[in-house]
């Protein structure tokens, strides 16, 4: 089967002020169809850097990046802007909208510009729209939404066009806990239904939602972590460290 | 559980299933249930100790119920408990020790991170899915359960972060041409 995305040797240099800085000194990675993996490391450790480059965004300075096969780094700008269009969805810190347009028009108008017709795009905006649970504010401006209601809007946006793979950067960075956990809840169920997801962040608790954890530091991965399904011993773990005395 | 037991009294008289049915309820299901001997048991202390009476109450067609009344030293018991600031968690030492002579012992170091790294993480895995399920079965909230899987939660990024730190002094003290 192939991966969905699968990239190797992966090097990337910035240069500030006249000085070259390896943000990321030879990375691999692979995320197969229907996985949740979670790319976890402090600030500074070249996640970030990752998931531009497996997005598209950017260019590596040395490896490979496929999606689905098909190599996208050696792909000009406007390739590449094409295929973030309708391979890639992808949610960011911030949630980034149209601030002028609609919470509608904010899901609809990706598909519109991916080209789909007027009527696949109304139709897929109304299902997300219910799905995400923002129906009552569809003519609602963002700048209106609390930062939960605008995360949502931009998952919708991220899933419009049914992209291979959903590509998340601290996505519940600018959100209270239960935002966060709303955010997380409506992640975990995507993936439920086989969409693929490449999750980064700082904070483990978020990384434990996925399947899989990678480890970064300084510019290169530290190591793997496989998490098994199901709740486990917690309720034990709860009544040890609030060690309840008789 | 004796100082709960005791402050669950504090409005009046309670028997022994009673006492077990709300602290599994203040507690939600993050909490294993409370064990109904235990209950019993502390409470037989608690009246051996003059912090309690028992009260026996006729009940038809059945032997009678213990109700568990609070005495004054009991009621100044349970003030002198909310009145003491409770002291900080235990720092769980067994990992401490295993890693300071993790080299000394033969073992490799890094493996022995690995490991309790992972333990974490799947810890961390297992409180988010308990924590999105008490979610799902309970929007409006779910008593104290939230705050203690988030106290667990928080104790164990706490945790993953010190092995950060004996990951950094694992590399500071690698002897040259590796440990």
């Amino acid at each position: 089967m192939t991966a969905i995305i699968s990239a190797t040797g992966l090097v990337k240099n910035f240069n500030t002020g006249g000085e070259s800085v390896g943000a990321l000194r030879g990375v691999d990675i692979e995320v197969q169809q229907g996985e949740f993996v979670s790319v976890m490391g402090p600030s500074g450790c070249g996640k970030s850097t990752l998931l531009h480059l497996l997005g598209g965004l950017d260019r590596p300075d040395a490896g490979e990046v496929r999606l689905q096969g098909a190599r996208i780094d050696t792909l000009g700008e406007s390739a590449r802007a094409r295929l973030r269009r309708t391979g890639i969805g992808f949610m960011f810190q911030f949630f980034n909208l149209i601030p002028n347009l609609s919470v509608a028009d904010n899901i609809e108008v990706p598909a519109l510009v991916a080209g789909m017709s007027r009527r696949d795009a109304r139709k897929r905006r109304e299902e997300l729209l219910g799905q995400l649970g923002l129906e009552d504010r569809a003519g609602a401006a963002p700048a209106s939404l609390s930062g939960g209601q605008q995360q949502r809007v931009a998952l919708a946006r991220a899933l419009v066009n049914r992209p291979a793979l959903l590509l998340a950067d601290e996505p519940t960075g600018n959100l209270d806990s239960t935002a966060s956990a709303g955010v997380l809840d409506l992640l975990t169920a995507c993936n439920r239904d086989g969409q693929a997801i490449v999750l980064v962040t700082h904070d483990a608790r978020i990384a434990a939602s996925g399947s899989r954890v990678l480890r970064m530091k300084d510019g290169r991965t530290a190591g793997e972590t496989r998490l098994n399904k199901g709740i486990g011993p917690v309720t034990d773990v709860i009544a040890r460290l609030f060690a309840v005395e008789a | 559980m004796r100082n709960a037991l005791l402050a669950l009294l504090v409005r009046g008289p309670s028997h022994g299933y009673e006492l077990k049915s709300r602290l599994d309820r203040a507690f939600g299901q993050a909490w294993p249930p409370v064990n109904i001997g235990q209950v019993y048991t502390t409470l037989q202390r608690l009246e051996r100790d003059g912090l309690v009476k028992g009260i026996d109450v006729p009940q038809t067609g059945r032997p009678p119920r213990t109700d568990y009344e609070l005495t004054g030293t009991g009621a100044e018991e349970v003030k002198a408990w909310y009145a003491t600031p409770s002291e900080p968690q235990r720092v769980r030492d067994d990992f401490v020790m295993k890693a300071a002579i993790a080299r000394e012992a033969g073992e490799d170091p890094w493996a022995l991170l690995a490991r309790q790294r992972g333990l974490y993480m799947q810890t961390l895995a297992g409180l988010g899915r308990l924590a999105a399920g008490r979610r799902a079965a309970n929007p409006q909230g779910d008593g104290v359960a939230p705050l203690v899987v988030e106290g667990a939660a928080l104790h164990l990024q706490a945790d993953l972060k010190w092995l950060e730190l004996f990951e950094e002094w694992l590399t500071r003290t690698q002897a040259p041409g590796g440990a």
